[in-house]
């Protein structure tokens, strides 16, 4: 057994990410990281507090700041800094202040202006005109922190699913480019090892390395955050394990014919950098118009991210994984059957 | 069985426009060591590469222990031992985890690394990653591949290239312990003393084609031999060596002022050369007779060096 080229290319893998501190950094350490400081956002949120700039000429300036400093903060979620007008423009547009209180801030005349695409700015000026004309805000809201409900929720399954995209493509694909650069993939080939066992003892290799890179960022969260998974964990793995099986299946393909690491890498950027955005790993897609939705939901990467959170979040088990876990290995089948036929050995 | 490890007939081997194996007909018996001498992009890796199967022949047919490539990849590629022109092993990998994941490539128990370890004189290295091997020992690594599975045929692409004089002279030494295994040599290089020490014969190759191919004494007798006769002078002279008894060629140097002539016997036209000098009111500064040597006839038969 342990004279198998397929094991021997495993051991090699391993042995090659073991022993690279920055690998182990990256891979393990860094989205342990990522998921401490964004776990953070919405995890000690209390009130949010805006800068308002009151706009006032010259000779307004005396009265303007009397009036800011006697003017309600509304439990100080206000903070009031007179300015001339196009400082209060600099201001505005270097995001210091939330939005300007323009001439007649005494009075129901008042005008504010903000930035519409702001939401938090129009919020603030509900509030800020609500308190001025003497309306007092409720209090009686509580900071969710229950797990299930927090961003940290939503970020880590999403986190976990990518990872594994991540290092298939990096672990798998930039490894393979690079093996033809340095001309050792052409050595390998000049022995009578069967082809497949390359590709047999890489996907080997990714299992053990992105299965501990998924079993230390969900650890991880377990333990910090409480971040478990709801439903099966069975399903959970088989998840993983059709995610990986896809992944690695693109990766082959998209390393088939690349001769140079740097085109290599363009195209593993190609694939990653539109994940960010298109499939919903550190903010939800809801915020999409309905058209962009359904088409990111198609998305592969999509589809494991999705899976992957309604499993940790929503309580999914076998009946709700079935038809993405079947597309993600379809998915892999094709890529992978292109990628070894048309796969430049030499 | 064939008696023959290498059978090349008619090769051609194109990359767009240039043809870089140029029909080639080349002929190895088992056990026999040929060394394939040319200067850069003479086509010597093109060739070998095609050998190896690693490269597609355009036309032409290659056989190798009378069998082609072509449903026979497996058994071939058991009977060879390849080093390449340039392999990067595995950073991370040391060298006894480097022979261990090539000795499954082929089959073989995994104690025949330590085996080759031992016989490649890096036995002390076994765990030093490759990253920390000298130039050297890297190849010395690449070799010990190459001898893994005990190969008939042993294709070398400059195997030495870049080494200093004794790393050179340690490959050197397992070459020739392989050749006394009786396994064949096909190697590549463009020093001509490496082909001496480890090839009685030499086949030049300029521009995709074989030029000549025989032993190198054979090959100076055939192609002139003779001595060759080196100066300068102080002023241009392009015609002081013209016509000099047993002239056999001239090669001028770039300022025209001197050359490099190869004669039949140096010290008939010697005399000559300094009476014309003289004559012409030129100052020899420098005058220099040796052998020739291979390098000389092959920049008679091609105008160029064997290590441009």
């Amino acid at each position: 057994m342990i004279n198998k080229p397929w094991v021997q290319i495993f051991l090699m893998q391993a042995r090659e990410h073991l022993r690279e501190p920055a690998i182990i950094f990256w891979s393990l350490g860094f989205p342990i990281i990522s998921v401490a400081l964004l776990g953070q956002m919405g995890a000690g949120a209390s009130k949010s507090m805006a800068s308002i700039a009151v706009v006032a000429t010259q000779s307004q300036q005396a009265k303007a700041t009397l009036w800011a400093q006697q003017a309600p903060t509304g439990d100080g979620r206000f903070r009031f800094q007179v300015m001339a007008a196009d400082e209060a423009l600099r201001s505005l547009a270097r995001g210091r202040s939330r939005l300007i209180l323009d001439q007649a801030w005494d009075d129901l005349a008042r005008v504010g202006r903000f930035d519409p695409a702001d939401k938090e700015a129009e919020l603030a000026w509900r509030r800020l005109d609500s308190v001025l004309r003497g309306g007092k805000l409720a209090d009686g809201w509580i900071a969710e922190t229950r797990a299930g409900g927090r961003y940290v929720d939503f970020l880590l399954p999403g986190l976990i699913a990518f990872g594994l995209v991540s290092s298939c493509l990096w672990g798998v694909g930039w490894t393979l480019v690079e093996y033809r650069q340095r001309k050792f993939l052409r050595r390998v080939m000049a022995t009578p090892m069967p082809p497949l066992s390359l590709f047999g003892g890489l996907f080997a290799a990714r299992v053990l390395l992105a299965g501990m890179e998924a079993l230390t960022l969900a650890t991880f969260g377990a333990l910090a955050y409480g971040v478990r998974p709801s439903g099966s964990l069975a399903a959970l793995l088989v998840t993983l394990l059709c995610g990986l099986y896809a992944f690695f299946g693109l990766a082959v393909l998209m390393a088939s014919r690349t001769e140079r690491s740097q085109v290599g890498q363009g195209l593993i950027n190609a694939v990653t950098l539109p994940c960010f955005v298109l499939c919903g790993v550190y903010f939800s897609l809801d915020a999409y118009p309905s058209w962009l939705q359904s088409l990111c939901r198609l998305l592969p990467p999509t589809m494991l991210v999705d899976t992957v959170r309604e499993i940790y979040n929503a309580g999914a088990g076998w009946a709700q994984i079935g038809v993405p876990c079947a597309a993600l290995l379809a998915m892999g089948t094709v890529c992978l059957g292109l990628g070894v036929r048309f796969f430049r050995y030499y | 069985m064939s008696q023959f490890a290498v059978e090349v007939h008619s090769l051609v081997r194109r990359f767009k426009t240039l043809v870089a194996v140029d029909r080639v007909d080349l002929k190895m018996r088992l056990g026999e060591s040929l060394a394939l001498l040319g200067p850069n992009g003479a086509g010597k890796t093109t060739l070998v590469e095609t050998i190896e199967g690693l490269q597609e022949p355009d036309e032409g047919e290659i056989r190798l222990f009378g069998m082609a490539w072509r449903g026979n990849e497996r058994v071939l590629r058991s009977k060879l031992g390849i080093c390449l022109q340039e392999t990067r092993l595995p950073e991370k990998a040391t060298a006894l985890e480097v022979l261990r994941l090539f000795a499954s490539f082929y089959a073989l128990p995994l104690a025949r690394a330590g085996q080759v370890l031992d016989q490649i004189g890096l036995a002390s290295k076994s765990q030093a990653q490759t990253q920390h091997l000298s130039g050297g020992q890297r190849q010395r690594l690449a070799l010990g591949i190459a001898m893994l599975n005990r190969p008939q045929l042993l294709l070398l692409d400059e195997p030495t290239t870049g080494l200093d004089p004794s790393a050179r002279q340690e490959v050197w030494a397992l070459i020739e312990e392989l050749k006394r295994a009786g396994c064949a040599l096909l190697l590549t290089t463009h020093y001509m003393e490496e082909a001496e020490a480890l090839c009685p014969g030499v086949a030049l190759m300029n521009h995709g084609k074989l030029l000549a191919r025989d032993s190198i004494p054979a090959l100076l007798k055939k192609y002139g031999g003779g001595d060759v006769l080196e100066y300068s002078t102080d002023k241009p002279s392009a015609t002081l060596a013209k016509g000099l008894p047993g002239l056999l060629d001239i090669k001028l140097n770039h300022d025209r002022r001197g050359a490099r002539v190869r004669l039949r016997d140096a010290s008939l036209a010697l005399p000559l050369l300094v009476s014309r000098a003289k004559r012409k009111r030129l100052r020899l500064r420098e005058t220099r007779v040796r052998p020739a040597s291979l390098n000389d006839l092959f920049v008679g038969l091609t105008g160029g060096s064997l290590d441009q």
